[in-house]
């Protein structure tokens, strides 16, 4: 990965921008003045003093929002950190993310959520949204303080990671947070009945390891959507992975019940039967389930029920991945590889159009956090993702930005590659 | 074949083999003084996390008997207790230059795990237990009780009766027998099967009682009250009420059927003490055979025969 200042003119030649508006692909030359996007014309004549970079057959499009990253600061720098993670975000096309409050210690105060984003502000590759806690120290108990903590920067408020079981605490959570209209992150999961490692399946009994059924996500889901529309609150739920779930939400969907929701690439391309040899790199929460819930989250995406796809990015040390499976901690990191997967998958096998597929990664999620999206107009600032849908890239582990490198799709060859982003007056190559 | 991690790892040859040395390796067993000098030299380990008994002393003896040097690792005083974690132990057995490591493990895939970072080094690794997952050797002298006394499987009818969801004897049971032709069927509460168990192509009996006479080894798996996190049962007295084996139920039992129990026996529990008096009961014979059957698996893994 290289980082260079924008010069005073760079002029992208050639490139396809994607209109996310009119739904169409069109050849432009995009002239960027002082990190200003200054026109964007077919043929726009070269000058002397202008740079060039020659696009062609390259996607243009903006820059990625992630509703979902661990940046595991503060207290976990060793697996990541701002600095770190905030460069494989724009490694992975991203250049606005939401980071999760399950930190040590949690985000459920205004100075942890100020010192986040001036801490990202030293680095400045990327946007910074924390999500906050909803309750304090996540226990599920005691709301935390809203008010500060949205006016200190925070943009929505989850206790990811732990589900709230009690339901008139949830209740209490969602009726204070509409007060100051932030979105509560749903993390769905009965974790009485969530006792396990894997999917509990015949898979989870071949392998002899505990099994986590997949209803677990179901109940919570259907119980969270339910709470929150009675008290007519926002609410998103996190990295939905079942069919079940999907069943649920299809049904509530029609009888007019208000929610969005995410889901993330490893659900919709890895199964269950891709756990062999105890490989701790499958280990992921919600766990990988069966064909039929890839296929329906597909069909989900197709849709639009599924409003948004997400990293779910979740650095671990490889000493914390390389133990036994019982042992290992759930997650892998998804930021560089979460827009490949989901190009690939998606659009390349045609479930969706790129159009449609950029809705989840840009426009919805910026209309469920309430942001604007910095569009590719004249008079903008330049915030550019140049992908190559043609090219292929093995993701080999020399590549990895992230501080962290658990992953199972290292050395996977993907179908496309993100050439470059433009943010912040800068230019990261890859 | 380097480890024996589990018993999909062998084939029905595979199998007979191991039943030939250990029928040889009885022989030895039987004699004045019950030793060969085959591994002479060799080191072995063995690597119990977990506490037990007949399995560790079966291995250690069985070692022993081929004149191989067998150490055995303690929980108790190892550095897991210092926060010493797996791999640091692998790698630390590697400067010891043993041969082979034989492991029990509370979490499931540790043999696995052992054996993937010792995949290029020259020491096999079995799997004496791992967690709910396996218990290949414990399999493997079951069928060998059962082969002595049939010697053909084709068309035996095995009953299992207990925790088959949390039970690796009765995982590693099911995939031998219907590996060597055996019927399977199984009993116990809703509470103990795995999920999608159909997919085991087992049959499910919940009231084993009206067909008992139709078997030919009836294993009876102990309740382990350790590896439950709930109260999968209501309690034990109904347990033993509906699925104990009691002295009128060998009265239902073929004249030459057998009676089987991995042990340790809770009695009066999955089976009324009464019950050992009767020659089908081979619980002891398990233990007998579990010696040559691990003679057999760590000579022929030194052999690299199998």
């Amino acid at each position: 990965m290289k980082i260079e200042n924008l010069p005073e003119y760079l002029l992208l030649k050639n490139g396809i921008l994607i209109d996310l508006d009119k739904k169409e692909k069109r050849e432009v030359d995009i002239l960027i003045k002082e990190g200003k996007i200054e026109k964007i014309s077919k043929g726009i004549e070269k000058k002397d003093k202008f740079i060039i970079l020659d696009i062609k057959d390259c996607y243009i499009f903006p820059g990625l929002i992630d509703l979902h990253t661990h940046l595991r600061t503060p207290g976990r720098e060793d697996e990541e950190t701002i600095e770190t993670g905030t460069k494989a975000a724009i490694a992975g096309g991203f250049t606005k993310i939401c980071c999760l409050p399950n930190t040590e210690p949690p985000l459920d105060n205004e100075s942890l959520i100020t010192y986040l984003i001036a801490e990202n502000k030293k680095y400045n590759y990327c946007d910074l949204y924390p999500i906050a806690c909803a309750t304090k120290r996540r226990e599920g108990k005691e709301i935390c303080d809203y008010y500060l903590l949205k006016k200190a920067g925070a943009v929505a408020i989850s206790d990811d990671g732990a589900a709230i079981s009690s339901s008139q605490v949830l209740r209490l959570v969602l009726e204070y947070s509409k007060t100051f209209d932030l979105p509560y992150f749903s993390h769905c999961e009965d974790k009485e009945l969530a006792q396990g490692v894997i999917n509990e399946s015949f898979i989870s009994y071949q392998l002899g390891l505990r099994g986590i059924p997949d209803i677990s996500e179901t109940i919570f889901a259907f119980r969270d959507v339910l709470i929150a529309n009675y008290v007519k609150s926002k609410i998103h739920l996190c990295h939905i992975s079942s069919k079940k779930t999907i069943q649920i939400l299809r049904f509530l969907k029609e009888n007019n019940y208000q929610f969005t929701c995410e889901t993330a690439p490893h659900y919709f391309t890895l199964t269950e039967k891709d756990i062999k040899n105890y490989d701790t790199n499958y280990k992921v929460n919600p766990p990988l389930k069966k064909e039929e819930d890839k296929e329906e989250i597909k069909k989900a995406l197709r849709e639009g029920l599924i409003d948004a796809i997400a990293s779910d990015h979740a650095p671990h040390l490889l000493a914390e991945k390389e133990q036994d499976f019982e042992n290992a901690p759930f997650g892998i990191i998804g930021l560089e590889t979460c827009f490949l997967l989901s190009y690939e998958e998606l659009v390349l096998k045609g479930n969706l159009t790129i159009f449609e597929l950029l809705e989840k990664f840009i426009t919805n999620p910026a209309k469920i956090l309430g942001i604007e999206i910095n569009k590719i107009k004249e008079n903008n600032e330049a915030e550019i993702v140049i992908f190559s849908p043609k090219e292929k890239y093995i993701y080999s582990e020399d590549k990895v930005v992230s501080k962290s490198k658990n992953t199972p799709f290292l050395n996977k060859e993907f179908s496309g590659r993100i050439k470059a982003v433009i943010n912040k007056n800068k230019i990261f190559y890859f | 074949m380097k480890h024996l991690l589990s018993i999909n790892d062998l084939s029905e040859k595979d199998i007979y083999k191991i039943f030939d040395y250990a029928s040889q390796f009885e022989e030895v067993l039987k004699r004045p003084i019950p030793v060969v000098p085959s591994l002479r030299g060799k080191t072995i380990l063995t690597l119990f996390y977990e506490p037990s008994t007949r399995t560790q002393t079966s291995f250690t003896l069985a070692g022993k008997r081929l004149s191989c040097d067998v150490i055995n690792f303690s929980f108790s005083t190892s550095s897991i207790l210092k926060g010493e974690s797996l791999l640091d132990t692998v790698k630390n057995i590697l400067k010891m230059k043993v041969d082979g490591i034989i492991v029990r493990h509370s979490v499931a895939g540790v043999p696995h795990f052992l054996a993937h970072h010792l995949e290029k080094e020259n020491i096999f690794v079995i799997n004496a237990g791992d967690g709910i997952n396996e218990h290949p050797t414990q399999a493997l002298l079951d069928a060998y009780t059962i082969y002595k006394k049939f010697k053909d499987f084709n068309n035996l009818k095995i009953l299992i009766i207990g925790d088959i969801k949390h039970s690796r004897v009765a995982h590693s049971d099911i995939l031998i027998f219907k590996k060597l032709g055996c019927k399977v069927f199984v009993s116990c509460p809703y509470s103990f099967l795995p999920v999608e168990f159909e997919k085991m192509d087992v049959v499910y009996l919940p009231d084993f009682r009206e067909k008992l006479s139709d078997f030919d080894c009836v294993i009876a798996l102990r309740v382990q009250k350790e590896r439950h996190n709930f109260s999968y049962l209501s309690s034990i007295r109904e347990y033993h009420l509906l699925y104990g084996i009691k002295k009128e139920d060998l009265n239902k039992m073929k004249k030459n059927a057998l009676l089987m129990h991995p042990g340790p026996v809770n009695w009066e529990v999955e089976l009324s003490y009464e019950v050992l008096k009767d020659e089908r009961c081979v619980i002891l014979d398990q233990v007998f055979n579990g010696v040559a059957i691990r003679m057999a698996i760590i000579f022929l893994l030194f052999q690299e025969k199998l």
